[in-house]
């Protein structure tokens, strides 16, 4: 498995694990009807945002220490797999970003547009990490 | 659209030039040995220019390397 399709399941079990048990707290809490103050909801975030970061570092350190991937070259096929996994993320996270600023403050407002646009970043992630797998799974013709 | 496909000899011409290795001819041309891989197995198309420097380093006409044939025949 080359290290940047290794990197993209990383991400995934990362993303999935991290900001589902985050967004299964929030629900938790608001069905629980407790008001939940500011700085706890901060600290969530910010404790779900560390620990991605931990996971990518630490994911970066294994794969140089593994497999000196530093010197891998990024060719054509690689570049290619980015920019059409990008392009459509792009578009996943267009489309979450115009629910959330267009669509939502007619309805809502507060945490939930915060939830729901760190929602949309997240599928735009998850999707970009499943494109690139899929880049390298199955194959790639231009 | 086309029901045709591009195939490719490139592991038979590979073996025939020296027995050439997946990693030597992508250092050749400039690719990861993986992507000499999808393309022998036909999960990539290159670009034209990765196309010529293949044939280049084989030493042979590009339609020999590559060729553009009907799916499933």
């Amino acid at each position: 498995m080359l290290p940047q399709e290794r990197t993209a399941w990383v991400w995934i079990t990362a993303l999935c694990v991290v900001f589902g048990t985050y967004f299964l707290f929030i629900s938790v809490l608001q069905e629980s009807a407790e008001q939940v103050s500011f700085l706890t909801r901060i600290g969530m975030l910010a404790t779900a945002l560390t620990t991605l970061g931990l996971v990518a570092g630490a994911e970066k350190l294994i794969a140089t220490a593994r497999t000196n991937s530093a010197d891998t070259p990024f060719d054509e096929r690689d570049e290619l797999i980015k920019l059409r996994s990008s392009a459509i993320s792009y578009y996943v996270l267009m489309a979450g970003m115009i629910i959330v600023g267009c669509v939502m403050p007619f309805s809502t407002g507060g945490w939930d547009i915060v939830h729901a646009a760190l929602f949309a970043i997240l599928v735009a992630e998850i999707v970009h990490s499943i494109f690139i797998v899929i880049g390298y799974r199955r194959g790639l013709h231009v | 659209m086309s029901d045709r496909s591009m195939t490719n000899n490139l592991r038979t011409l590979r073996f025939l030039a020296g027995e050439m290795t997946q990693a030597e001819l992508g250092k050749q041309i400039g690719v990861t040995r993986q992507t000499i891989a999808a393309i022998e197995s036909g999960k990539y198309s290159p670009s034209l220019e990765a196309a010529f420097r293949i044939a280049d380093v084989l030493n042979r006409p590009l339609d020999e390397v590559f060729e553009w044939k009907s799916v499933g025949g």
